[in-house]
């Protein structure tokens, strides 16, 4: 069999997790108005003032109009189309394991993500988000020994309101873009955690979330508050049926580190990317931002992008406090039809703040892999640094690999460095590799793993192997 | 945002358009759009992505809306030192294509040059074809007003040169933008045409008086093999400038663009580099210093249509006062632009701590076999560099200003001419010497 | 002279290729026994390069007809990883980079391919790290250079000590040299010959591609052919290359109604 031909047989392989789950499920009708919102929040119990927080969110988002500035083609959405709440139909409420219905731990059976704590690796907690809904938690006990809150966000706000109404909009305020004011109007559920001063979370905290229902849209919301000294690694993973219509999930995602504390946030997207011609996929409308408010610090993005129709997500650092260090280093792969807008945004006010943007865009098919970024160093940012890699690799000749730094500096004692290289995959590179006996396949997996190596080397271990694998397969077919 | 633009700008731009009256038919159209298409966009805010950093505002509100007129006496001003070129002279004032003043006689005859006014009464079908190759219409604003207000500038062609001494013909372009006797401003087309194989050196300077705007656009020609190498000095105490250049080359040409602004209130310089033919090449070099409230704004686009093109990209700004300076570049490697290699880099060094650089080095690609590199720095001087010359007995004085002028120096060697060279970054030199004066 | 060889490795028979329809091989017959070095010899465009990438399964190279016979198996119908799997080495003229891959990743990677088609298991690092050090020991390769991104930044000579470190460690059967000895100074070309000769064994054989003499000094082979015009013109023992070396290829022109006959 030639190159091609194999290439091409693995090109025909499905995308692995676009199996539907058939559960029973509680759905509100499509459609958005106020009693929507209110229905919302009646069904999940919540307190006036945070139904006052999604009218409010709400009345701003009907005066927003939907964007268009990023480098990204795609259909217009009907948001009166879009169910905003579904659940899987609960049992009261859920004890122990047991209770949760099989058909769902079965589905995260599949997505390799045992829920069952006795099977699992005693280095992960999980947060199980199914479709709206938080489904499960595990390793709860066990953290809250240390004071450690990690659980579904609709927990939380019975529990902890004081936390979370604390800090809920504080650093992605529902004005901020029109995505992050509709999620607020509308969002269902996400992961909540909370470290307590100077405690090292024992373990990664993981939330996995899972699109099942059609017709549905994903609003979740994750909040997460490191307090002093504290630190904290956060992964998260998503995936969806294969579905001919564009899904959306418009998430948004809040950090907040206090002095000296350290959160580093991994995030392995899969969503279904649609098929070959461009059909279906999850339109990923995603705004995650972190607040280095305490001196020293620092917030550590990590993300590895190969799902989704398209992504347009920029995760950012607002480095407030003296001294803090804000972090992204992201793989962002498009193949067949995708696209992908991202990047971040640094943005220095605190004095001897650094960054680092290591960004790495891979396109294959007719992809297109747009990186996006902001430094923004500001007026009393005193001896500020950032540095900026951003290397694009293109497989074939139909594929776009674009960069657009957008670099202001107002401090003269700043440095700032921005470098760009592009490179591709030579045929001469490939026959060197067969010539050594390497398989063509291995030989363009190991060229774009090496090609990304100071990005997984940011990852936990177990998610690094994960992401090398996850690569290799949404590359198949790539080339020939 | 458009509503200034449209009480201050429209009606004088639709009412001196209207002075123009039995024109041929495609540059009335043309003229008659572009009054049309300015009515609509005027000037752009903020908001739009391409006017993001410049603040148009003052230019807006409309002192200069008026047309300059010719000055009595020209202004007393130092010129480059050209003279140990072969060097022909042409002089615009105040827009107007001076015959009485330039001085065409060093260049032979495969130098055709004629005022933009001669020939849209002459020529005004060829006239209205170049300009419809050069300048598409856009909603670009200065671009409509050059073609609302489309009056005079200057042709210049080029002939591949018969004469054996080989030397290149080289021309001498002076602005002079005079608004003693009011404010107002001066719209300037000029169209360079360089056929097969021919060479030539343009040495373009800009000089400035009170409150004036000058919008200048050149519509640049290079045929197959043929070479450009032009150089830009936008001399100390400018006012408004807007400078934008449509370059199109074909097969194996040359085009070499040396930008120097030794400070203007605003400064708009605009490169579209396009390469329909393989085997071509760009240079596009800047070097810029501004103070006070001065802002220097740079957009180069190399539009790489083909294969086997190259391009170079290097500006480089100083920074002091409150000044602000941005570099917005684009490289656009098109579909089956293979084997292209581009490099773009702007640094800033920023002397003030009111100071502040933008950069965007863009790129955007569409072919597989590309070599395409970016970079900008922003920062300081290097304070190992700064202590080295200090460890050596240099004072730190002394010391800044030598860092700074081998900073911009690496660009001026671009001119080629030594005594060229020197003057300018002499001159660049004192700008920033007097700002760090005024701020010690 | 080759009538007695007990056991044929290669065998090549009217083979014609061609590169973006030029034929550049033109009916070429070549026997290679195990154990033996033979050098191909030739003025430039003669087809030497075409040979030792049409053996390797460069695609590019399209083969039009003949049959490359290569220990029973048909060449031909391998892909060039599968050939490598083989036991096919190529050192290649201008070695490629490979940004962003160590030097020893990649060579472990290939050589784990190659035990894992012999149904081997993989190597540990451990192993790995000594089998490699000793073989830089050979070839008197900088030992910092297994760090190094593979080719990136090399000089030419270390390029080419690379491809003979490459050749030690995985212990080819049948190796092409494609004009090694190019832009080589005589130390690295000594390095090269040493590690070749250091490698020969009865059942090695090597095809060495080269337009000079002077690699032939310090790796004797035992047969010397010269490729012209596509076809191989004449066959000889070792002295021929010092004939060619004295001659030159000149004669090659008034030769050209004969070619063929001396094979």
């Amino acid at each position: 069999m030639s190159e091609k031909d194999e290439l091409r047989e693995l090109a025909d392989r499905e995308y692995e997790y676009g199996f539907v789950t058939d559960v029973e499920s509680d759905a509100l009708p499509p459609g958005l108005d106020e009693t929507t919102i209110k229905e919302i929040s009646r069904l999940k119990c919540e307190p006036e003032w945070l139904l006052e927080f999604r009218l409010k969110a709400y009345r701003h988002w009907i005066t927003m109009t939907d964007p268009s500035w990023a480098k990204v083609k795609r259909n217009t959405i009907d948001y009166q189309q879009i169910i905003y709440y579904s659940a899987p139909k609960a049992k009261k409420s859920i004890d122990s394991l047991d209770e949760v219905d099989p058909e769902l731990l079965e589905t995260f059976e599949k997505l390799g993500i045992s829920l069952d704590e006795q099977k699992r690796l005693s280095g992960v907690a999980v947060d199980a988000v199914f479709d709206s809904v938080s489904v499960v938690t595990t390793f709860s006990d066990k953290l809250a020994d240390l004071g450690i809150i990690f659980g579904s966000f609709s927990d939380a706000v019975n529990k902890h309101p004081e936390l979370v109404r604390k800090y809920l909009g504080s650093v992605v305020p529902y004005t901020d873009n029109f995505f992050a004011a509709l999620n607020a109007a509308v969002f269902s559920d996400g992961s909540f955690c909370y470290i307590p001063a100077g405690v090292k979370c024992p373990m990664e905290l993981s939330t996995y979330f899972r699109i099942n229902a059609a017709g549905t849209g994903q609003f979740e919301r994750t909040l997460i508050v490191a307090e002093e000294r504290s630190t904290v690694s956060y992964l998260e993973g998503c995936t969806a049926p294969m579905r001919d219509e564009n899904q959306l999930h418009a998430a948004v995602v809040e950090l907040v580190a206090l002095e000296e504390a350290t959160i580093k946030y991994s995030t392995i997207q899969n969503w279904y990317p649609g098929d070959s011609e461009g059909v279906g996929g999850i339109y990923n409308f995603v705004t995650k931002r972190g607040m280095c408010k305490g001196d020293r610090s620092k917030i550590s993005w990590t993300q590895v992008e190969t799902g989704s129709a398209v992504t347009w997500k920029y995760p950012s650092c607002v480095l407030l406090g003296d001294e803090s260090v804000g972090e992204f280093y992201s793989v962002a792969l498009t193949n067949n039809m995708q696209q992908a807008d991202t990047g971040t945004k640094m943005v220095h006010i605190g004095k001897r703040t650094t960054s680092t943007i290591i960004s790495k865009g891979i396109s294959a098919g007719r992809g297109q892999n747009t990186y996006r970024g902001l430094v923004d160093v500001k007026k009393g940012a005193e001896g500020a640094r950032n540095f900026s890699q951003c290397d694009s690799m293109l497989l074939g000749d139909r594929c776009g690999a674009h960069t657009f730094p957008y670099i202001e500096v107002r401090n003269p004692t700043a440095k700032v460095e921005h470098e760009a290289t592009t490179s591709k995959i030579g045929e001469d590179q490939i026959f060197y590799c067969n010539q050594r006996g390497i398989s063509t396949e291995d030989a363009i997996s190991m060229i774009v793993n090496g090609f990304c190596k100071e990005v997984f080397s940011e990852l936990p271990m177990e998610f690094a192997v994960e992401a090398q694998k996850l690569l290799a397969v949404s590359l198949e077919g790539s080339v020939g | 945002m458009a509503t200034d633009a449209i009480d201050a700008w429209t009606d004088p731009v639709s009412t001196h358009s209207q002075g123009f009256q039995d024109e041929v038919l495609a540059l009335k159209q043309r003229r008659a759009d572009a009054v049309d298409k300015f009515a609509q966009v005027g000037f752009p805010g903020r908001k739009h992505e391409e006017w993001r950093y410049t603040p148009l505002k003052s230019i807006a509100s409309g002192p200069c809306s008026a047309l300059l007129e010719r000055s009595g006496s020209l202004l007393d001003r130092e010129l480059l030192p050209v003279d140990a070129e072969r060097v022909a002279r042409i002089v615009i004032d105040n827009g107007e294509y001076r015959d009485d003043l330039s001085d065409l006689s060093a260049v032979s005859d495969h130098v055709q040059v004629q005022s933009l006014a001669s020939m849209r009464r002459e020529h005004p079908e060829q006239l209205s074809e170049h300009l419809a190759r050069s300048f598409p219409a856009d909603d670009h604003p200065f671009h409509c007003l050059s073609d609302a207000l489309l009056d005079d500038g200057v042709f210049i062609g080029v002939a591949p040169m018969s004469d054996v001494d080989g030397e290149v013909a080289a021309i001498h372009i002076i602005h002079y933008l005079d608004g003693s006797k009011g404010p107002g401003s001066a719209h300037t087309t000029g169209l360079l045409h360089i056929a097969k194989g021919a060479r030539i050196r343009l040495i373009e300077e800009i000089h400035c008086q009170g409150e004036v705007l000058g919008n200048i656009r050149w519509g640049v020609d290079l045929a197959e093999g043929s070479d450009v190498h032009r150089i830009r000095a936008f001399r100390s105490g400018c006012a408004s400038i807007f400078h934008g250049s449509r370059v199109i080359q074909q097969q194996d040409s040359r085009f070499e663009d040396v930008f120097t602004c030794a400070g203007a209130d605003l400064v708009r310089n605009e490169i579209h580099v396009l390469h329909e033919g393989s085997g071509c090449h760009a240079e596009l070099l800047g070097a810029y210093v501004a103070c006070g409230s001065e802002h220097i704004d740079n957009h180069t686009t190399l539009d790489h249509l083909v294969e086997d093109c190259t391009s170079r990209e290097v500006y480089r700004g100083v920074l002091s006062g409150r000044s602000r300076g941005v570099f917005s570049g684009m490289i656009h490697v098109h579909e089956g632009a293979q084997r292209t290699d581009a490099v773009q880099s702007n640094d800033t060094i920023l002397l003030s701590g009111a100071a502040e650089a933008d950069s965007r080095p863009r790129l955007e690609i569409y072919a597989d076999d590309v070599k395409c590199t970016h970079g900008a720095t922003v920062g300081e001087l290097d304070e190992d560099a700064l202590f080295y010359l200090r460890s050596r007995g240099i004072s730190l004085g002394q010391a800044r200003r030598m860092l700074v002028r081998a900073f911009i120096s690496e660009i001026l060697v671009a001119t080629g001419s030594e005594v060229l060279s020197d003057f300018i970054i002499e001159e660049l030199q004192q700008a920033i010497d007097v700002a760090e004066e005024a701020s010690s | 002279m080759s009538g007695k060889k007990e056991k044929q490795m290669l065998e090549i028979k009217g083979l014609h290729a061609s590169v973006e329809g030029t034929e550049i091989l033109k009916g070429l017959d070549l026997e290679v026994g195990a154990g033996e070095v033979h050098a191909i010899m030739g003025p430039n465009g003669s087809g030497k390069s075409t040979l030792a990438n049409v053996l390797a399964g460069r695609e590019e190279y399209q083969v039009d007809s003949g049959t490359v016979k290569y220990n029973g198996l048909d060449l031909l119908e391998l892909a060039a990883d599968e050939r490598a799997c083989e036991g096919i080495f190529m050192a290649f003229q201008y070695p490629v980079s490979i940004p962003g891959i160590s030097n020893a990743y990649f060579l472990r990677t290939a050589l784990n391919a190659l035990r894992r088609y012999r149904d081997e298991s993989e190597i540990d690092a451990v192993d790995f790290l000594e089998l490699v050090r000793s073989r830089m020991e050979l070839v008197g390769m900088d030992q910092k250079l297994l760090q190094r991104a593979v080719n990136d930044g090399f000089s030419g000579g270390e390029k080419k000590r690379n491809e003979i470190l490459q050749m030690a460690v995985l212990d080819p059967k049948l190796s092409i040299l494609d004009e090694t000895d190019s832009g080589l100074d005589i130390d690295a070309l000594r390095v090269v010959a040493a590690g070749v000769n250091a490698l020969r064994t009865e059942d090695r054989s090597f095809i060495i591609v080269t337009h000079y003499q002077r690699l032939l000094d310090h790796i004797v082979p035992d047969r010397v052919h010269v490729l012209s015009g596509g076809r191989i013109v004449r066959s000889g023992g070792k002295d021929l290359a010092l004939e060619l070396e004295k001659e030159g290829y000149s004669w090659l022109e008034a030769d050209d109604a004969k070619a063929g006959s001396g094979a």
